[in-house]
């Protein structure tokens, strides 16, 4: 389908600022209550359509586990869990943290397991495409071919998931779809293997779900009256005029 | 607003039309938006956006030297290792936006000092939050990278909506020793984006050269997205 087309499916909004300031953290989906396919492959077509990508690579892939997926998204949520109780163990370890959590499980983590839809977007190395293969024999480095060059370009690579699932979140808000991410997982792909996640053979990058929210993590701190503890650091503090 | 159609006419730009001046004014409303707008893990938003503006042309000159001999480095390595025959002596025509620019963003990563006071509850109860310690700042390089890119997505969609064009690099040296002459640079630099009106694209250049659009075509979708 052409971009002209795609673009007639999405809902007009009244300004992009306005869309964007609709995202929140989801501490739950309403179970049952599934965002039809059609809406999602449309956004991930439009995400995949718009999101630039250095040398035309697009060296990751987007693994999309749907409503029947239950097993896997659980295996997900366990790495999840494991990694943060790791996290704060080797913390303490360090002297960084004086007592960890006892393992309680962090309650903003449970879109992982339930969910409509769950995306595993990991690492994946690609071949030049016509023009790059002749850039290549001009001795230029494509070094998104390479498995074992991974982990050396794993930041840059993140940069361009980070992108992808920007724009994802964009077009889904269109169709007042709500979306949230996790970054707390084991990086080693021999884990998510050994655990029975054998999708990928890459390190993973970042998890994304999909839903319509039952409720938000802000809405929650409200009721803790938490809500204005819990503020981004101020404009100054991140963009600095040199 | 239809998202799909702003984001549509983004394109690299090999040249900026820098007589053309982009008030300042008008990218601080475009950052401010976009800093509103973008969210962070335990709402941290560990990196830095460091401006440099119209006056600052010796430091853009600057930066693109890092990223010409982080590209040379890059292919004598390759070359060592035998992943390419022999390195090529050209300079990349498309890092040519980094040095002329109206607007210049260098994103580094940034250790905060300041958890928001929900944060230093969660800590109390045993909560660890790496961003606060300058040992963990390449642990956790991965998740302020996506956070990064999220924060340029919206900054592209901001800028694309006032026809104002970007460009983007990432191949630039990431020790922070290589920056001793950029001295705000204190932590590991993630990303450059370049800012402007934009005057010749990559594809017109291409299509100069005699190449077709369908020589430079990404991965098909079925290629990224995997319904498992």
């Amino acid at each position: 389908m052409g971009w002209k087309k795609q673009a007639r499916k999405g809902k007009t909004q009244s300004t992009t600022f306005e869309l964007l300031e609709k995202r929140h953290h989801v501490r739950s989906y309403i179970k049952g209550k599934i965002p039809p396919k059609e809406y999602v492959e449309s956004a991930l077509w439009k995400a995949w359509k718009t999101t630039p990508s250095k040398n035309n690579a697009m060296a990751y892939k987007v693994f999309v586990y749907g409503p029947t997926h239950h097993k896997e998204k659980e295996l997900v949520h366990q790495m999840v869990h494991k990694n943060h109780i790791s996290a704060e163990q080797s913390a303490v370890a360090r002297g960084q943290q004086t007592k960890t959590e006892d393992r309680k499980e962090n309650p903003f983590y449970e879109h992982i397991k339930k969910n409509p839809y769950l995306l595993c977007i990991h690492q994946e190395p690609r071949e030049p495409n016509k023009f790059y293969q002749e850039q290549v024999r001009q001795g230029m480095f494509y070094d998104q071919k390479f498995p074992d060059r991974v982990d050396n370009i794993t930041d840059s690579i993140c940069v361009e998931v980070g992108m992808f699932i920007q724009n994802l979140t964009t077009y889904l808000l269109e169709y007042d779809i709500d979306v949230s991410y996790t970054s707390c997982f084991f990086r080693d792909i021999r884990k998510w293997r050994k655990a029975g996640l054998v999708h990928s053979k890459y390190r993973p990058s970042v998890l994304m779900s999909i839903g319509y929210k039952q409720e938000y993590r802000y809405e929650i701190l409200k009721r803790w009256s938490r809500y204005e503890d819990d503020r981004k650091p101020e404009y100054d503090e991140i963009i600095k005029w040199q | 607003m239809d998202s799909l159609i702003t984001l549509m006419k983004r394109k690299h730009v090999t040249s900026y039309n820098i007589n053309v001046k982009i008030p300042k004014e008008t990218v601080e409303r475009l950052l401010h938006k976009t800093w509103q707008a973008t969210s962070s893990k335990n709402n941290f938003m560990p990196y830095s956006v460091h401006v440099l503006g119209p006056d600052k042309k010796e430091e853009k000159i600057l930066v693109w030297n890092k990223c010409v001999a982080k590209q040379q480095h890059s292919e004598d390595q390759a070359a060592k290792e035998g992943k390419i025959k022999e390195a090529q002596t050209i300079v990349n025509p498309y890092y040519n936006h980094i040095k002329e620019n109206s607007y210049l963003l260098i994103f580094t990563a940034r250790v905060c000092d300041k958890p928001t006071r929900y944060v230093q509850h969660t800590i109390k109860n045993g909560h660890y939050a790496q961003e606060m310690f300058e040992d963990q700042v390449n642990e956790i390089i991965t998740t302020t990278s996506i956070e990064v890119g999220m924060f340029a997505s919206h900054l592209t969609l901001f800028c694309m909506e006032h026809d104002i064009d970007v460009s983007y690099a990432v191949c630039m040296p990431t020790l922070v020793k290589h920056w001793h002459n950029l001295p705000f640079v204190k932590h590991r630099p993630i990303m450059l984006m370049s800012m402007g009106y934009g005057e010749k694209y990559r594809t017109q250049n291409l299509q100069a050269k005699g190449w077709k659009p369908e020589d430079d075509f990404k991965p098909q979708i079925n290629e990224v997205v995997n319904w498992v």
